[in-house]
C-alpha cells in the first residue's frame, strides 16, 4: 500500500485529494435529504397508523409553518456569518402587539388588517435597529441582538401586562383554520416568504453580495459592495419574518403572549444548520433551509407519537446539530479553533 | 437610510403607544367595587381554631407608625403570567387599605425576571432606604436564596411574608422577622381538578385522558401530577392515555395535542397542570370540531379560562388566591410592624400554614366571576389570620 501510494505522482495525488473532497461534498449536500427521507420510512414503519395519515401530514405542515419563516429569515443571517438572538423576543412581541391591536378580549382596539401590518411592522424595525447598531457601532450581531432580544421581551410584556389578549376578530382567526389544496393557508404563507427568499438568493446581485461577504466580508467590500447596507438589509428581512411568524403565531393560538417565541431560536436555527447551512457563513441557502425544518419538525412529531419524552426530544436535537455542524464546517478556514 | 431609520423607529414608537396605552387595564382602572363577601377569599369558615387575634394598638404609638413612611415591597419573577400579576393587585389592594387608615407608605413592585441575584440585591435596596421601617412580600426564586432574604429582613428588623418555595430544613420561627411562609396545596389543587374533569365527562367517571404536564423535576409540577395519580386511583373507569411535559406554556400545548389527536381519536378529557397549557390544548381541539366535547382542566384561573368554563369549552380551573397571598402577606407584616402581633410568640401552625384554594366549575362560576374578574375581591385586612390561614402546610 504504501509502495503504491508512494508510486503516485504528484498530479495523481491532487486529483485523489479532489475526489475525495467532491465525494464529501457531495454527501454533505445529500446527506439531509437522506436523513429526512430515513426518519420518515422508520416512522412510517413504526407508527404507521397515525403518522402516515393526512391528518398527521396537516399536523406537520401546520407545526412547521412558523418554524420555516423564522428559519428563512435566519438563513440569511447565518449565511453572512452572524446570529441574530432577538428570535424568541421580537416574535413574542409581535405576537402580544398584534392581539393588542386587533379585536381582543383586553381593549376596545380593533385595527385589523393595519394592526397587523404594525405588528409586522414592529419585527422589521427591530432588524433595522440590530442591524443598524451592528454596523453603525461595530458591536458583534451576537451582543446587539442579545440585548436587544431582551428588550422585545419587556416590551411584549409591558404592552399586556401580564393579562395575554384572547383573540376576538373571527376573520383573522379564520386564516389558521383555512386550508387551500389540503394544505394549510399558513403554510402557503411560509412557502411564499421561502420562494421569495429563493428568488432574492439566487436571481439577484443581492443574494451574491450576501453570500460574498459570508465567505470573505473584505473582498466584496474591495469590489465596491456596499456592507453594511447588505448588512442591515439582511437584518430587516430576518426582522420581517419574526413579524410575520409573531402574527401567525398569535393567531394559531388564538392569543398575544411573549411564550409564542419561547424556544423558537433554537428550534428555528437548529434547522437552518441540519439543512446544511454553515454557521460560518457563505455556504448553504433557504431550499437547506426547508429541509431542516422538515427533519425538525418531523423528528418532533414522530417520536412524540413514540411516546418519547421532550427532554430526550430535546437532546436528540442537540444531537443532530451538532454532528450537523461537524459536517458543514469548514475547518481549512479556520485559522484556529477555540 | 436616515429617513429610512427614523421611519421605522417611528412605527416602534407607534405600535408601543397603541399598544401600551390601550393594553391590560392598570391597577388604577381596575373597578373598585364592593363584592359580595360571601365568596371572598379564604372564608372565616376555614381558618384554623387558634387564629391570631391582633392587640389593640396604643393610640399614640399608633400614631407615631402612621406618620412613619413604611416601605412595602412585593418581589416575585415576572408579569409573564397573570396569576402572578394577582401578587400585586393583591399588594396594592392592602396599600388602598392603608390610604383608608391614613398609613403613611411606599409601595414598590420588584420583579426579578428569573435572576435570583436581582430579587437579593432589589430586596437589599430597599431595606437600605427603609431604615427597618419595611415589609415584604416575597415568592422566592429558588429555595437556595431563603436563607438570604430571611437573615436580611431580620437583621434590618423589618419583615416579610414568603410564598411557594422554602427549604425543607430551613424553619420560619427562627427569624423574628420573617412572619410567615404559606403556601397552595398543590397535590389538592391537581386531585380536586382532576376529580371535577372526571365527573363532567359524558359518562361521569369513565373515559380516556391525556395529562399536560409543567417542568419536569418542578416542585409544583410533581405535587400538581402526584395529585391526579391521586384521582385516577379512586377512578378505576379512567384511563391516562399519554403524558407530557408542555413546560407551561400554550404554543408547547398546542403542538403536542395536535400530535396526539392524530394518534388517538378517542380522547374524553385533557388533564392540564396550568391553564396556559390549557389555553393550547383547546386551540387543538378547536381546529379538529372537539372544544367542548373533551373536556379539558387547568389551574391559576386565568380570566380566558374562566370564560371558557362559562361557555362549557372547560370544565374546571383552580384559583390560588394570588390576590389574597399578595395582601394578605402584607397585613400580617404590617400587624407585625405596627406591633399588634408579637411575631416570636405566634403559634407555628399561624407562621407556617396551606392556604385556601378556589376551585371553579360550571357550578359556581358566575359567582366567582363576579367577585373576582369583574371586581375586586373583598379582603378582610384587620384579620388576616382569620381570613388566610387554611390548614396544615404541605410541603
Amino acid at each position: 500500500m504504501r509502495n503504491r501510494t508512494a508510486a503516485m505522482s504528484i498530479a495523481e495525488e491532487f486529483s485523489a485529494k479532489v475526489q475525495r473532497e467532491q465525494r464529501r461534498d457531495k454527501l454533505i449536500r445529500w446527506a439531509p435529504v437522506i436523513v429526512l427521507f430515513a426518519l420518515v420510512t422508520i416512522f412510517s414503519i413504526l407508527r404507521f397508523d397515525s403518522f402516515f395519515t393526512l391528518y398527521n401530514l396537516n399536523t406537520i405542515f401546520n407545526q412547521m409553518s412558523i418554524t420555516l419563516i423564522i428559519a428563512v429569515g435566519a438563513t440569511f443571517v447565518v449565511l453572512i456569518g452572524s446570529v441574530d438572538l432577538t428570535v424568541d423576543g421580537v416574535v413574542g412581541l409581535a405576537s402580544c402587539t398584534v392581539a393588542l391591536l386587533i379585536l381582543n378580549g383586553n381593549n376596545e382596539n380593533n385595527f385589523g388588517i393595519f394592526g397587523v401590518l404594525i405588528a409586522i411592522s414592529v419585527g422589521l424595525a427591530f432588524g433595522l435597529l440590530t442591524g443598524f447598531i451592528h454596523v453603525r457601532f461595530r458591536i458583534s450581531s451576537f451582543m446587539v441582538t442579545y440585548a436587544l432580544g431582551a428588550v422585545a421581551v419587556g416590551c411584549g410584556i409591558l404592552f399586556s401586562g401580564g393579562l395575554w389578549a384572547q383573540i376576538k376578530d373571527a376573520s383573522l382567526l379564520a386564516i389558521p383554520a383555512a386550508s387551500f389544496l389540503g394544505i394549510p393557508v399558513i403554510t402557503w404563507i411560509s412557502f411564499v416568504v421561502l420562494g421569495i427568499a429563493w428568488v432574492i438568493q439566487e436571481k439577484t446581485p443581492f443574494g451574491r453580495h450576501m453570500i460574498a461577504i459570508g465567505t470573505n466580508e473584505e473582498v466584496p467590500r474591495v469590489t465596491g459592495v456596499k456592507v453594511d447596507l447588505v448588512k442591515v438589509m439582511i437584518f430587516m428581512w430576518s426582522g420581517l419574518c419574526l413579524g410575520l411568524a409573531g402574527v401567525l403565531g398569535a393567531l394559531r393560538l388564538a392569543r398575544g403572549e411573549a411564550d409564542v417565541g419561547t424556544g423558537q431560536f433554537f428550534t428555528a436555527y437548529a434547522a437552518v444548520i441540519v439543512g446544511g447551512t454553515s454557521l460560518s457563513g457563505g455556504r448553504g441557502g433557504v431550499i437547506n433551509t426547508l429541509i431542516g425544518v422538515l427533519i425538525i419538525t418531523v423528528l418532533n412529531n414522530g417520536l412524540l407519537l413514540m411516546d418519547v419524552n421532550i427532554f430526550i426530544r430535546s437532546g436528540m436535537q442537540g444531537l443532530i446539530i451538532l454532528v450537523a455542524i461537524a459536517l458543514t464546517i469548514d475547518r481549512n478556514r479556520r485559522a484556529i479553533c477555540k | 437610510m436616515k429617513k429610512l431609520v427614523s421611519t421605522l423607529l417611528c412605527v416602534l414608537l407607534v405600535a408601543g403607544l397603541l399598544t401600551g396605552c390601550t393594553g391590560a387595564p392598570a391597577a388604577a382602572d381596575v373597578k373598585t367595587e364592593a363584592a359580595d363577601s360571601s365568596a371572598s377569599a379564604g372564608s372565616a369558615e376555614n381558618s384554623t381554631e387558634n387564629a391570631v387575634e391582633p392587640a389593640a394598638p396604643d393610640d399614640a404609638a399608633m400614631q407615631e407608625k402612621l406618620n412613619t413612611t413604611l416601605y412595602i415591597g412585593c418581589s416575585f419573577e415576572t408579569f409573564d403570567n397573570p396569576y402572578l400579576v394577582t401578587f400585586d393587585k393583591g399588594c396594592q389592594l392592602f396599600c388602598k387599605y392603608l390610604d383608608s387608615i391614613g398609613q403613611k407608605y411606599e409601595y414598590t413592585c420588584m420583579l426579578n425576571e428569573g435572576n435570583s441575584e436581582k430579587q437579593i440585591n432589589d430586596i437589599n435596596a430597599l431595606l437600605a432606604k427603609s431604615g427597618g421601617n419595611a415589609i415584604f412580600f416575597i415568592d422566592p426564586n429558588e429555595a437556595a436564596i431563603v436563607s438570604v432574604l430571611a437573615e436580611a429582613v431580620n437583621d434590618a428588623g423589618a419583615f416579610m411574608c414568603t410564598t411557594w418555595t422554602k427549604p425543607e430544613d430551613l424553619d420560619v420561627w427562627d427569624y423574628d422577622g420573617w412572619v410567615a411562609h404559606h403556601s397552595p396545596d398543590d397535590v389538592t389543587m391537581g386531585y380536586k381538578s382532576a376529580i371535577q374533569m372526571f365527573e363532567s365527562l359524558p359518562t361521569p367517571g369513565q373515559g380516556k385522558i391525556v395529562a399536560l404536564q409543567g417542568n419536569l423535576g418542578h416542585t409544583t409540577a410533581n405535587n400538581r401530577y402526584l395529585g391526579l395519580e391521586k384521582a385516577l386511583k379512586e377512578y378505576p373507569g379512567i384511563e391516562l392515555v399519554a403524558v407530557e411535559s408542555a413546560k407551561w406554556m400554550a404554543p408547547e400545548a398546542l403542538s403536542i395535542m395536535e400530535t396526539w389527536l392524530a394518534k388517538y381519536d378517542d380522547i374524553d378529557g385533557v388533564w392540564c397542570a396550568n391553564d396556559n397549557m390549557a389555553m393550547g390544548a383547546i386551540q387543538a381541539l378547536q381546529a379538529k370540531g372537539l372544544a367542548g366535547k373533551v373536556k379539558v382542566c387547568g389551574i391559576n384561573a386565568i380570566p380566558t379560562a374562566i370564560d371558557y368554563i362559562e361557555d362549557g369549552t372547560m370544565a374546571a380551573t383552580v384559583d390560588c388566591n394570588g390576590w389574597g397571598q399578595g395582601g394578605y402577606s402584607l397585613a400580617m407584616c404590617y400587624l407585625a410592624w405596627t406591633g399588634q402581633t408579637d411575631v416570636p410568640s405566634l403559634p407555628h401552625d399561624q407562621r407556617l400554614f396551606a392556604t385556601e384554594s378556589i376551585f371553579v366549575n360550571s357550578s359556581n362560576v358566575a359567582e366567582y366571576k363576579a367577585t373576582y374578574v369583574d371586581n375586586e375581591p373583598t379582603l378582610d385586612f384587620e384579620h388576616p389570620y382569620e381570613a388566610f390561614v387554611y390548614g396544615p402546610y404541605v410541603s
